[in-house]
């Protein structure tokens, strides 16, 4: 029989561990720190946070909430009200975030990141790829040879060394570097574009009939498709790499 | 001037270092003699930059150790670098994108280095930031207080680094 206080009277019938769920302050921020454990947050319909698994959760007060995994290299599994901002560091776990989160931010050495939806992002890893489904805001991403993969944003300001970058829509402004990556960005033209690399190519796809300002300091010609014109600015430069614009 | 004691060769104050990035793939691309131009850019805007009380501790390949007195004139001074390098970069097209890690703490001097766990922590730091940027750690954050106006700063959170046993709070910095 477990004695009060055994960690082993939280285990529920799939044994996995519980603990009990703190109530929430009305603005939240959670933080979580962890070594090596894969570390999954989900924002849903409710008013605390709760830790289904690896972890304790400490109120540290002005609104600030701490999971603190049991050990360095736990599995944490943490649900927590939606829009709820989320500050996580990890070496090398996997942080998947679901559900709609508030401002998050998430620095990992060479763990993966995949977030579904934010208000706005952070996002850092090393070796790790980050892809992001839905980010209402700004989204800020640096990684060093992961590739980087976001279906919408706000606005984006993305940088890799050698992974490449995918945007499929940025709504606002759209900066992007990469050293030997390729990138890919599709622009709504609401905002410019402003794209770097040194060997990577650079794609920018507009909407049909948008006609853009290109601005190049590439030694080779721009290739693709569109009509000059002074709808929306992209400046693009690149020491080696292709440069294509299109907009049909 | 920084404080110093003597005996024990201590100095105290912001560690700061940058680095390069994509130095290697342009050097491979464009030959030597367009990588020592970038080098000499970069060095003519730091020496353009840097205040009198602080220097440059070595050079790193592509990358720069400095220190000074303390962290708002790194701050200010790691700021400012980006500007400059920025303007440099729009001006001849050159890919002068820097990083830069900085904490506060102290070294020990080895010779003309520095050497000391305030120093690794420094050089952990600017392996986190994208280019363009600007980080600094939480110690350097408070030794900035109010000293420091028309800036912001936005949390990267506790981040675990290779080597150093704890996470540290780290911070982007920007105009704003």
């Amino acid at each position: 029989m477990p004695e009060p206080g055994d960690r082993r009277d939280h285990l529920g019938d799939n044994g996995l561990m519980t603990v009990p769920a703190v109530p929430a302050p009305k603005r939240l921020q959670l933080r979580i720190a962890t070594a090596s454990g894969k570390v999954t947050v989900t924002a849903e319909d409710r008013s605390d946070v709760a830790v289904d698994r690896g972890g304790t959760v400490v109120t540290l007060g002005d609104g600030v909430v701490e999971v603190k995994p049991l050990k360095p290299s736990a599995t944490l599994d943490v649900r927590c009200p939606t829009a709820c901002d989320l500050v996580i560091g990890t070496a090398s776990g996997r942080v998947e975030l679901r559900g709609l989160l508030g401002a998050v931010s998430v620095t990992s050495a060479s763990g993966s990141i995949r977030v579904a939806e934010v208000a706005e992002a952070d996002l850092r890893t090393q070796s790790g790829w980050v892809e992001i489904e839905d980010c209402r805001a700004g989204c800020r991403v640096a990684t060093k040879s992961g590739s980087i993969t976001v279906g919408a944003a706000g606005s984006a300001d993305l940088s890799t060394v050698s992974g490449t970058i995918h945007i499929a829509r940025v709504d606002g402004e759209a900066v992007a570097r990469t050293v030997s990556g390729g990138m890919t960005i599709g622009s709504s033209a609401a905002g410019p574009v402003r794209a770097r690399s040194i060997s990577g190519g650079i794609t920018v796809h507009l909407p049909a009939g948008v006609r853009p300002a290109v601005k190049t300091t590439s030694a080779r010609a721009v290739g693709g498709g569109f009509e000059p014109g002074d709808d929306v600015v992209v400046e693009v430069g690149t020491v080696s790499g292709s440069v294509v614009v299109t907009a049909r | 001037m920084p404080a110093t004691t003597t005996a024990a060769r201590v100095v105290q104050g912001a560690i700061v270092f940058t680095d390069l990035v994509g130095f290697t793939e342009f050097t491979a691309l464009s030959g030597d003699e367009a990588a020592l131009a970038l080098l000499a850019a970069q060095d003519r805007v730091v020496s353009e930059t840097l205040p009198e009380d602080a220097w440059v501790v070595k050079e790193l390949g592509d990358g720069l150790l400095l220190f000074f007195p303390d962290a708002v004139a790194a701050v200010r001074t790691g700021l400012a670098l980006q500007e400059s390098l920025d303007a440099e970069s729009e001006a001849t097209g050159l890919p002068l994108w820097i990083r830069i890690g900085l904490h506060a703490g102290q070294a020990r001097r080895r010779g003309t280095d520095l050497v000391g766990h305030d120093v690794n922590v420094a050089a952990r730091i600017v392996d986190q930031a994208g280019p363009g940027e600007v980080l600094l750690s939480e110690p350097a954050r408070a030794e900035l207080g109010d000293h420091i106006a028309g800036v912001s700063f936005d949390e990267l959170g506790p981040v675990v680094m290779k080597g150093i046993p704890e996470p540290i709070r780290l911070w982007r910095v920007s105009r704003g």
